[in-house]
């Protein structure tokens, strides 16, 4: 994954840039705003990470401008960083054509997350009607889940939470985004109520079968894939 | 010195005298002016009225009856009473002279006109009145060959004036000491006050708190003011003092977890790699923690500053609740505690979708740390109805907030005693408050017997 980081704290931007090129993704840097809509432009990126507060152009308005454009980037997916973060604001970014919207300060791993699957959902899985991650089944029309053959019954949520487990599978997603996709909450509420909903979700999936397939990433969230040999979380 | 004297002029006193005296001073003057000007023009129209109508009356004579009867009617009317203050005079063609006056004034304009003439009376004995020089206004005209002259003594016109001139100077006088008095007792009395005020705030300013603002008890528009200002000082004491409450309780709550991850991050040191993996994920979990206060912090500010008024819609609070209610129901479960639902649907409201929700999540959050195991809690929403707006409720069986508490359970970092061990961030009901003054909702914390029973009512919605 290719990386345009426009953000004008520098020392920010380089942690960044730092940080994917260790998780194995190409990442450039740029701090000024018009320099940055250009580059996004001429470049060849799968994501733009876009701060609000730019010199020469702000980000909203860089996001505007790439939306409206006819580049080929005009569908790029963006994610935006800003140190508001207010309801209203987050609003105002999806509005002006972000995708997801990050306040200050935030985990890296919630921010490779998140872009993770952002790049995953913009490449385009066509309309499915199955998900399928090793022997487990969702039938999104009958909305029935099977796994190794086994039906197994879900309530509403735990179906909701489980096909978007199913679609990134193999990438992290945090407890936030959890919140976000299937509750429409921008907020962490106190208790950790995903984690319970999550170990339900286990139970349910996971017990009866040899091999589990939501794993915990500590302090991060949880991934749904196909066991490791030998290299099992906790 | 000089300085002085500007402060002088510049204050409100001086300056109001100053518009006073030139009001009433232009009122008086316009007054005066008026009387002057009617008084005199209504006696020179007397004046000309009456000459006027001897002359017509005398002519009428002459051309009816001759000159005879003309000269035998001036006799008559110059030796009446009238005759001595008017005047009348026939010169025949001969030069001979008939009437009260001794001869033909030499300054008289032959016009026709009225016009003013000075007239020194002949001296003889047979006038025998006091020597002075009449003032007449007479008019002549010709009568066939002859001339005939009729005024009127007008000496009493300038005594008319001279005393209109006195009154006007008097009543000037009477202004201008009235004006004086005026602006002495506006000064003493009034701005008197407000030196007073002046100097109490002054005194409040230099750090006496204690101070208040006197009022005289008459209730009038400066006793409202200082009252006014009484409140606002006290106002702002509260809030001064809330200010320093709260940075205080920032500063504990902040400076706990700031002290717990010093010391895991000062006993990692020279730790094996694998514990100091396990300092780093708990200082990273206490500042995740630390980070969410300080999101709380802020987003409170922001709520109480009225900025996301324009974030609200028309919401069903059932959906919202029942969404709310699945999220924790498994945690509730997991608890022994059961969720219970009663959700009345057509609950609507005009709200802001995530600030009511997060409220609903601390409230049913608070429920479930605070209920006992094995108990219930009920979360209902009701339709408005007859004068009543949509209900949010969330009902406890725990131990409940003593009515002493309740007030003080609103604000920032309460946390009441038996809490102290929870976890929290001690923001959540004042966020909950926060909105539902945002929302301009009343938020009710009642007794549940046993229990907590949180009651947000949202105000009715004007049907449109």
């Amino acid at each position: 994954m290719k990386v345009l980081i426009i953000e004008d704290d520098r020392a920010g931007a380089e942690y960044l840039v730092g940080a994917l090129s260790e998780s194995g993704h190409v990442a450039d840097a740029v701090a000024d705003g018009m320099e940055g809509l250009h580059m996004a432009t001429v470049g060849t990126y799968d994501a733009l990470i876009v701060d609000r507060m730019l010199p020469s152009l702000d980000g909203l308005a860089l996001i505007e401008t790439l939306r409206k454009s006819s580049s080929q980037a005009r569908d790029i997916p963006v994610i935006i960083i800003s140190a508001l973060g207010e309801v209203d604001e987050r609003v105002k970014g999806l509005r002006a054509g972000g995708d997801d919207y990050l306040v200050k300060p935030y985990a890296y791993s919630e921010l490779l997350a998140r872009l993770e699957v952002l790049v995953n959902r913009k490449c385009g899985t066509p309309a499915e009607t199955t998900l399928r991650v090793v022997d487990l089944e969702m039938d999104l029309l009958t909305r029935k889940v099977r796994r190794a053959n086994r039906t197994i019954e879900l309530k509403a949520r735990e179906f909701l939470l489980l096909e978007y487990l199913m679609r990134n599978a193999g990438r992290v997603v945090t407890r936030t985004m959890l919140l976000e996709a299937i509750w429409d909450y921008h907020f962490d509420p106190q208790t950790n109520v995903i984690d319970v909903h999550i170990s339900r979700l286990r139970r349910k999936i996971d017990r009866d079968f040899d091999a589990p397939l939501i794993h915990t990433i500590r302090s991060v969230g949880y991934c749904l894939r196909e066991p490791e040999r030998g290299t099992e979380d906790q | 010195m000089n300085r002085n004297v500007a402060q002088k002029i510049s204050s409100i006193g001086s300056r109001l005298t100053l518009a006073i005296g030139a009001l009433s001073l232009t009122a008086v003057g316009i007054i005066v002016m008026v009387v002057y000007l009617a008084t005199l023009g209504h006696f020179d129209e007397q004046v000309a009225d009456d000459v006027h109508t001897e002359i017509s009356e005398l002519v009428t004579m002459y051309t009816r009856n001759g000159s005879q009867e003309l000269v035998r009617e001036i006799g008559r009317r110059s030796q009446s009473s009238e005759g001595r203050s008017t005047v009348y005079l026939l010169e025949q063609t001969g030069g001979s002279l008939t009437g009260n006056l001794d001869s033909w004034p030499a300054d008289l304009s032959d016009s026709n006109q009225l016009s003013d003439i000075r007239v020194r009376p002949a001296t003889g004995p047979q006038t025998g009145s006091v020597s002075v020089t009449r003032e007449l206004r007479v008019r002549s005209v010709r009568v066939g060959a002859e001339r005939l002259l009729v005024g009127r003594d007008v000496s009493q016109r300038s005594d008319l004036v001279s005393a209109l001139r006195t009154g006007a100077l008097a009543a000037l006088a009477a202004a201008v000491l009235l004006t004086i008095g005026t602006g002495l007792a506006i000064s003493r009395n009034l701005l008197g006050r407000v030196q007073g005020m002046n100097s109490t705030i002054a005194r409040m300013r230099a750090g006496s708190t204690d101070e208040r603002v006197p009022t005289s008890g008459r209730g009038d528009e400066f006793d409202q003011l200082a009252s006014q200002f009484n409140e606002l000082s006290a106002e702002n004491r509260r809030l001064i003092e809330r200010t320093r409450e709260v940075t205080n309780n920032i500063a504990h709550d902040l400076r706990t977890p700031l002290a717990r991850m010093r010391r895991t991050l000062e006993s990692a040191i020279g730790d094996t790699a694998s514990q100091r993996d396990e300092a780093l994920h708990t200082a990273l979990a206490e500042t995740d923690s630390l980070l969410e206060t300080f999101n709380g912090l802020l987003s409170l500010a922001q709520i109480e500053s009225g900025a996301l008024c324009d974030t609200m819609e028309p919401v069903a609070l059932d959906e919202l609740a029942s969404s709310a209610i699945e999220l924790y129901e498994p945690v509730a479960e997991e608890t022994g505690i059961r969720l219970e639902a009663s959700l009345q649907p057509g609950a609507t409201a005009k709200l802001n979708r995530h600030l009511i929700a997060q409220s609903l999540t601390n409230l049913i959050d608070n429920a479930i740390k605070y209920a006992a195991a094995g108990g219930v809690i009920r979360v209902a929403t009701v339709a408005a109805a007859k004068g009543v707006g949509s209900q949010l409720i969330v009902e406890d069986a725990g131990p409940g907030i003593p009515k002493t508490e309740r007030q003080r359970v609103l604000e920032r970092f309460t946390r009441l005693d038996e809490s102290r061990g929870l976890p929290g961030t001690g923001l959540g009901l004042s966020f909950v408050a926060a909105v539902a003054e945002l929302h301009h909702a009343t938020l009710a914390l009642e007794d549940a017997a046993p229990g907590l029973r949180v009651n947000m009512t949202f105000p009715r919605e004007r049907a449109s």
